[in-house]
């Protein structure tokens, strides 16, 4: 069990996992709705409503990876910590999108090959489901550069010996 | 023993001309988040989703437009790139001379650059055939390359962040940080309580820090109600030995750091060695 808690840290990597794969779905949800938007002022026409779809699909899977890798960094935070509770918004608000993208993708399943523009349903979820996202992403981020989530996580033991060997006063572990 | 500061000082936040604004801006600070790993999403997953229908149109070579669909998006993903490029450097130039982070920061700037370029050519290069079934292996060769460059380089700007902590609360400052370490030595090799004069801590300004490697020691050195106060900061190495940490200050600006003298006469500034 351990082996997989660790895999999903990114200890072999020495790089966290999780946003390393938040990367995708964070392009593709934004790049789909600029698509959308291209193909309704009908620019690109199909290359674009296929490119959309692509584009949910490929955020969708890498989402459903990151997902496993999310929770376990979030388990790591103490939950008295202010970070535990914008983990948890970060959290909701990633299942609310992740859900989203899915009705949308099931909407576009019919006509996405032969559109040429996208129809308003799946435009409007886009719209809803990419602002929902970037609020999301931002609470992730303030996470890693406000709080120091996930930052020299690595190294922490290294650190922490070389406190102590300074007489530091430290917590317990 | 004079340790000349190779670039001027910033103003504070409250006094900064429009280009110290503009480029607290870049940085993210009225968001209170860089903006740089904000839009390096796009590229990467852009750039990778046009290799991945690459592939997709050698395995499926039935299914329309999928070369012009990877066409359009390694267009975007080249655009947020570029776009993506003007807050990284600005990051970039706020890392300190000597912070082990500057090595990654130029190694991950000579990758993204390399990428952008390999990039132009396969969007130049693949510009004629959009209307192919199959991609041809030419601009395929070229985005397997690019996938691995922006690999590479995406891989070192995280370590940036998450190993060496770079635009990691740097928001949450009110000062600008030193912009490089001063190195001093001391006139008697190991020897204790040896007064090494700091000339730069004449020019520092209230609420200011500098840093000073003495003799492979580092110290921070801050002036705080026109007194100027040094700090040794934690070890870089396991091999230095501290001293009994004392009661935690509240002005210690990092974590981790103790002070090791309170106070340094005012008129000159001096900073007293006193580590064993």
């Amino acid at each position: 069990m351990k082996w997989l808690l660790n895999i999903l840290k990114g200890k072999w990597l020495g790089h966290p996992l999780h946003p390393i794969l938040v990367h995708v779905p964070m392009a593709m949800w934004p790049a789909a709705l600029i698509f959308d938007l291209l193909s309704k002022w009908q620019i690109g026409g199909n290359a674009m409503v296929r490119l959309s779809f692509y584009a949910i699909v490929f955020g969708l899977i890498a989402s459903l990876l990151a997902v496993p890798a999310g929770l376990v960094d979030w388990t790591g935070i103490k939950k008295e910590k202010p970070a535990w509770k914008i983990g948890l918004y970060h959290l909701a608000l990633n299942v609310v999108v992740t859900a989203l993208f899915a009705i949308n993708l099931g909407l576009r399943l019919q006509d996405f090959r032969d559109a040429s523009i996208v129809a308003t349903a799946p435009l409007t979820l886009s719209i809803l489901g990419t602002a929902i996202l970037i609020a999301s992403a931002y609470l992730g981020g303030r996470m890693t550069y406000h709080y120091g989530i996930s930052v020299a996580r690595m190294s922490k033991d290294e650190w922490r010996e070389i406190a102590q060997a300074g007489g530091a006063n430290l917590p317990p572990e | 023993m004079n340790g000349a500061r190779s670039r001027k000082p910033e103003a504070p936040i409250s006094h900064r001309s429009k280009i110290e604004k503009l480029k607290d801006f870049l940085e993210g600070k009225p968001l209170r988040h860089p903006i740089h790993p904000m839009l390096v999403h796009f590229p990467i997953g852009l750039l990778l989703l046009s290799f991945l229908i690459d592939l997709a149109s050698l395995a499926f070579p039935s299914v329309p437009n999928l070369v012009r669909d990877s066409f359009y998006a390694m267009l975007l993903g080249l655009i947020m790139a570029l776009v993506a490029a003007v807050p990284g450097l600005v990051d970039y130039t706020d890392i300190r001379s000597d912070h082990p982070g500057k090595r990654t920061a130029i190694a991950h700037m000579i990758l993204n650059f390399m990428l952008v370029v390999v990039y132009g050519i396969n969007l130049g290069v693949r510009s004629s055939s959009l209307l192919d079934p199959k991609i041809s292996m030419g601009p395929l060769i070229l985005s397997f390359i690019g996938v691995g460059l922006l690999s590479a380089s995406g891989y070192l700007g995280g370590r940036l962040v998450y190993d060496q902590g770079i635009a990691v609360g740097r928001h949450k400052r009110h000062m600008p940080t030193p912009r490089d370490t001063i190195d001093l030595t001391t006139p008697i090799p190991g020897a204790e309580g040896v007064f090494v004069p700091i000339m730069a801590a004449q020019q520092l300004r209230e609420r200011e820090t500098l840093r000073v490697e003495i003799s492979a020691q580092i110290m921070t050195i801050v002036k705080i109600d026109n007194q100027l106060l040094p700090f040794r900061n934690s070890a870089p190495t396991a091999s230095v030995r501290f001293p009994k940490a004392a009661s935690t200050d509240s002005t210690s600006n990092a974590r981790g750091t103790t002070p090791v003298s309170t106070s340094a006469p005012e008129k000159s500034p001096t900073a007293r060695q006193k580590w064993t």
